[in-house]
């Protein structure tokens, strides 16, 4: 039983038995949509004037025998469909008041340039 | 004799009401839904009532009366309104009470709902990162379910084109303007596949249901409508919900098929014998997915049904003759009840334009939220 974030106990039996893993860094399409008008902020942390909204791609990832895990996605120019190979990146997602660049983990499709 | 009956039926109007508050909108639709019982405030015994953005429902007191009774206050997000039913129900089967009342409002703000992560047991990341929409959700539970079942874009254009058609009959409604097809196909995407005309928006409005025990249906009269069961249910392990950071890798039961089986069981019906509908529709998609989790269909099979019509107020099978919340709104706290509030018009008769033309026995309804919870109410024509 794996899940994601971590957590103290197990959510599907209660037990605190909890070690670490590292996930895998490939799976393949689970679902996916897109983000075209901009959230609210905050919660989202992404703040630019009205007009400049970026849009997005999401989705779920499986990892083969783990779990399905909500992901931000990079798609260039590809289409994106369910089942295809996906392979962890990170994507830069804002910079903060200290001026450092804050990434997100996102996924791309396999062998995508972005 | 532990039968409860609904026997007053009160609502504010659905949609913008600058000059009221939220909970003024409760008090208007509980003094409705006392008049329509010709019964007053005094003769109520309990009172649940709740709402998620406009304030404690048991100050509402202070305008229908100061009589002392117990007046619980219910905040369960989109169950709220069927948390408040459930409550009043268990109080007369439990014999606390001859007489109570439900009540549910609201009052958002415009645009999507503000969602603070911590508030639902979710890292600041989330919110941070883009995830905590609940719109989202909505898009990539029915991009899977489209991709396993054969459903189409076509499919959810057709329930918007229903639901504002029935909207435009429903005096209550907020969206009282039929759209055509294409307005509705040519809508600015929000969440592929989900386009503008196909989510409903946050809104306001109320509803409040006067439900009674026997005993007192005798005493009162009225025009009693059966309740025959209200459950809830939560998530399973394994289930697919709004606000999920991961899955795990099999899927379980939503809590709408937990709670749709209990209500069944409860009732001692099936989906065969249920007359009239009204389903939680955030989307078009959502009504799409709930007629197969409610037992109304098979997957896959809602595509043939919506090109027949077979879901409109004339079909076999009504779905959401009000309009749903499509055409409604999304008041959290009222829109459970809302749909309990149109049962009840259509098991009476009563429904005008919009009236179901088969008379129906039988009535269901179904609400379904964040962060994974379903209520579903089975209601029945007297015998």
């Amino acid at each position: 039983m794996v899940s994601f974030p971590r957590q103290a106990s197990c959510p599907r039996c209660c037990g605190s038995a909890i070690a670490l893993r590292r996930l895998g860094n490939t799976g393949h399409l689970w679902t996916w949509t897109t983000q075209e008008f901009a959230p609210k902020s905050p919660p989202y942390a992404v703040t630019r004037k009205p007009g400049d909204f970026v849009a997005f791609q999401l989705g779920y990832i499986e990892l083969p025998g783990e779990v399905i895990v909500e992901s931000r996605i990079v798609a260039g120019d590809s289409a994106l469909r369910i089942g295809m190979p996906m392979e962890l990146i990170f994507a830069p997602l804002f910079t903060d008041s200290n001026g450092d660049e804050v990434v997100c983990f996102a996924f791309k499709p396999m062998g995508q340039r972005v | 004799m532990s039968d409860v009956f609904i026997i007053g039926i009160g609502i504010h109007p659905f949609g913008r009401t600058p000059q009221l508050s939220g909970m003024e909108q409760g008090v208007v639709a509980a003094q409705a839904a006392l008049a329509d019982a010709g019964l007053s405030w005094k003769d109520v015994q309990y009172a649940f009532g709740g709402s998620s953005s406009a304030g404690n429902a048991d100050t509402m007191v202070n305008r229908l009366g100061l009589t002392g009774l117990p007046f619980i206050n219910v905040a369960n997000g989109c169950a709220t309104g069927g948390s408040a039913l459930l409550g009043a129900y268990m109080a007369l089967r439990s014999g606390q009470a001859d007489v109570a009342m439900a009540v549910g409002f609201d009052k958002h703000e415009h645009g999507a709902f503000v969602v603070n992560p911590s508030e639902w047991g979710l890292g600041n990341w989330y919110g941070e990162a883009g995830f905590a929409l609940t719109t989202q959700f909505f898009a990539l539970k029915l991009k899977r379910y489209m991709h396993e079942f054969g459903i189409t874009n076509d499919a959810l254009v057709r329930v918007a084109v229903k639901a504002y058609a029935n909207g435009a009959l429903n005096p209550n409604a907020w969206r009282r303007r039929a759209l055509d097809y294409e307005e509705i196909a040519q809508s600015p995407m929000l969440n592929d596949p989900l386009r503008k005309y196909m989510f409903c928006s946050p809104a306001e409005g109320a509803v409040a249901l006067v439900l009674a025990n026997a005993a007192a249906v005798r005493r009162f009269g009225g025009k009693p409508i059966v309740l025959r069961a209200a459950s809830i249910r939560t998530r399973n392990f394994g289930s697919f919900e709004v606000f999920s950071p991961s899955l795990a890798l099999q899927r379980a039961a939503s809590p709408t098929v937990m709670a749709s089986r209990a209500a069944y069981e409860m009732a001692a019906v099936g989906p065969e014998d249920v007359d009239v509908v009204q389903l939680q529709d955030t989307e078009s998609g959502a009504e799409i997915m709930h007629m197969a989790e409610n037992g109304f269909c098979r997957d896959g099979d809602q595509e043939a049904l919506l090109r027949d019509g077979a879901t409109a107020i004339g079909g076999h099978l009504p779905i959401n003759t009000d309009g749903g919340c499509l055409a409604n709104g999304e008041p959290i706290g009222a829109s459970g009840l809302r749909q309990v509030h149109e049962l009840c018009l259509q098991l009476r008769g009563a429904a005008g334009a919009r009236q179901v033309p088969k008379p129906p026995r039988i009535g269901y309804s179904h609400v379904y939220g964040a962060p994974g919870v379903s209520a579903v109410t089975i209601l029945g024509a007297l015998s």
